[in-house]
């Protein structure tokens, strides 16, 4: 039988809380820019703070992504294949959320002394990781119809796959001198973040290419804009700046500050788009419906 | 004197054809005229929506098309003339029976012969329509791959029209039918079946990918789109429940290309161009070749339903 929607009973509508919430987040990338570049704080007060606004700023669009995601996975029943691949994305959103927290932490308490080589917040990173890349896993195996019960294997498999490449990396990287003076499973986190960032990212393309324009493509293009920030921190990490020009490292580097949380807010426009159809259905505004008989 | 679904009361007229006309044009009503010169010499016109259909002559158990002029000078003879209300299915299963050729006649007596005669079919993929009469009993079953079809199976009971098997009561007279290919009627069943295999895959194909309320969501948008058409066709979950009497094959094909352009919008709009495109391409390979053909032929085919 077919289930009825539940109808708005908002003070805007869904449609309307999507766009202000664009705007939100358009005037959040603004001051995110402006105070990054202009830096107003550094000289009024400090650049930890400095640094510490711009990170509480960039929290907000994290903490949002990750709502929408949990909100958007509830939408469905838990046997159902689409359920399992939102609420993957949404802990690996949180598992990012809690990322930001633990590095505002670590930065209240170490901001000048020296950081601890390890630290929570890649375990962070590196869980949200998993969890998205579980997502992308779930997603290609919908799309390509392949399913078994195997699958977790699989995904368990490729992720090891993707550690011993990282390994290999790691000592190729060891022997160019790149990380000196850090421990092995420093350099090891350290490459493990790009090999996740293209690994991702190709899927997210991939994904974005095989949905094309479609509804439910948009939260893919989240992952490439945080791959494409994170691509630049590696080019930079890689000694990379050192053969491009000024102004081409300025574009970088407001390429990087940008993606990164144009990503969260991508992401959670997105999510919060396809939750808002979900739940409320041709009365979100956000489809299209004919207008007869309604 | 009745020949077709004896159980069903007559329209009340003054025995004329003309006025049944009057009735069935003014109505968009769906059913027949009967005309009967002896027990096994009947002709019957058909209405559609209100629209004069076909006309045939049964004469020894042997049908044969006449055009509607020879139908309306049809009086010698003519012992009854009675003119009933039809369901759209009793319709398209009639105008099938009387387009095909008796294969097999036989009696069944038992329940027990009853399930051995199913079960037998079962076994043979039987594709095709299956008439039973009793004595107070007469109907239709269309049978595909074996298996009794839920959406053309109809009988006229004494308390109506029923669309399951009724209780064996009695006797009842079995008459199994062979379809020529190139009979419109069996055309139009094969596109239906076609229509209706393709659209359930692609409903529960796309209900696993974007679940159960992105599938409602579209169902909804699709029986809004139809209900100006006035087809009796309705999605619900993962199926399309077409019960509407399509005399030709191209207002079948108009129906269903128009819902399963609807269906790609919607699929379009949701998971893109290419994964519509790839939904519909794998689905379509899965229903039965004849099928598949009859589907081309009209050109219902993957690549007409994404951008």
């Amino acid at each position: 039988m077919m289930q009825k929607i539940n109808r708005p009973n908002l003070k805007f509508s869904p449609l309307q809380i999507v766009q202000i919430s664009a705007v939100v987040f358009a005037i959040l990338l603004t001051l995110i820019l402006w105070i990054f570049f202009t830096e107003p704080l550094s000289q009024s007060l400090s650049p930890f703070w400095n640094d510490k606004l711009i990170d509480v700023l960039v929290f907000i669009p994290a903490v949002g992504a990750a709502l929408a995601a949990t909100l958007l996975t509830r939408q469905f029943e838990k046997e159902e294949i689409p359920y399992h691949i939102w609420q993957a994305f949404a802990i690996g959103l949180w598992f990012w959320v809690a990322g930001e927290i633990s590095g505002m932490i670590y930065d209240a308490i170490y901001w000048d002394t020296v950081y601890p080589d390890l630290r929570l917040t890649d375990m962070f990173w590196l869980l949200g990781y998993f969890f998205l890349g579980l997502s992308l896993f779930y997603q290609l195996r919908l799309v390509y119809g392949a399913q078994n019960s195997k699958s977790r294997r699989l995904y368990l498999g490729l992720f090891t796959l993707a550690l011993l490449i990282t390994a290999w990396l790691t000592n190729l990287a060891e022997k160019a001198g790149l990380g000196e003076g850090s421990a092995w499973i420093i350099l090891f986190i350290t490459v493990l973040y790009p090999v996740f960032d293209l690994t991702e990212g190709a899927t997210a393309i991939w994904l974005s290419f095989l949905f094309g324009r479609g509804q439910w493509s948009r939260p893919w293009l989240g992952l490439i804009l945080f791959a494409l920030s994170d691509s630049v921190n590696t080019f930079y990490w890689l000694g990379g700046y050192d053969f491009i020009s000024i102004m081409a490292q300025d574009v970088l580097n407001f390429l990087s500050v940008a993606s990164y949380p144009a990503s969260y807010m991508v992401a959670g426009l997105a999510l919060l788009s396809n939750y808002f159809i979900l739940r409320y259905g041709e009365d979100s505004g956000l489809i299209k419906v004919t207008k007869q008989n309604r | 004197m009745r020949y077709f679904f004896r159980e069903i009361e007559d329209i009340p007229f003054d025995n004329s054809p003309v006025s049944a006309e009057v009735y069935f044009r003014g109505a968009n009503a769906t059913g027949m005229i009967e005309k009967q010169f002896s027990a096994d010499r009947v002709a019957v016109q058909f209405f559609i929506s209100g629209v004069p259909g076909m006309a045939y002559l049964l004469d020894a158990g042997q049908s044969n098309s006449i055009s509607l002029t020879d139908f309306s000078s049809l009086s010698d003879g003519v012992s009854h003339t009675r003119a009933i209300n039809l369901p759209d299915v009793a319709g398209r299963l009639l105008l099938l029976a009387l387009e095909s050729q008796v294969t097999n006649r036989f009696t069944i007596t038992t329940n027990g012969d009853w399930a051995e005669q199913i079960n037998r079919w079962k076994q043979e993929q039987l594709n095709g329509l299956v008439e039973i009469k009793s004595q107070n009993l007469h109907g239709f079953a269309l049978f595909w791959q074996g298996e009794p079809q839920k959406s053309d199976l109809i009988f006229s009971t004494l308390l109506g029209f029923v669309n399951n098997f009724p209780k064996l009561d009695s006797a009842w007279e079995a008459i199994v039918y062979s379809h020529p290919v190139v009979a419109q009627a069996y055309q139009c069943t094969v596109l239906r079946q076609g229509a209706v295999h393709w659209c359930h895959k692609v409903l529960t194909r796309y209900q696993e990918m974007v679940g159960q309320k992105l599938l409602q969501m579209m169902n909804r948008e699709l029986n809004r789109q139809m209900q100006p058409w006035r087809w009796n066709i309705v999605i619900d979950e993962n199926d399309m429940l077409e019960t509407h009497f399509f005399p030709y094959i191209m207002d079948a094909a108009h129906a269903y290309r128009a819902l399963f352009m609807a269906m790609g919008a919607q699929m379009n709009f949701v998971i893109g161009n290419n994964l519509t495109q790839k939904l519909l391409n794998e689905t379509f390979e899965q229903i039965r070749p004849d099928e598949r053909v009859s589907l081309q032929s009209q050109r219902l085919i993957p690549a007409a339903f994404s951008e």
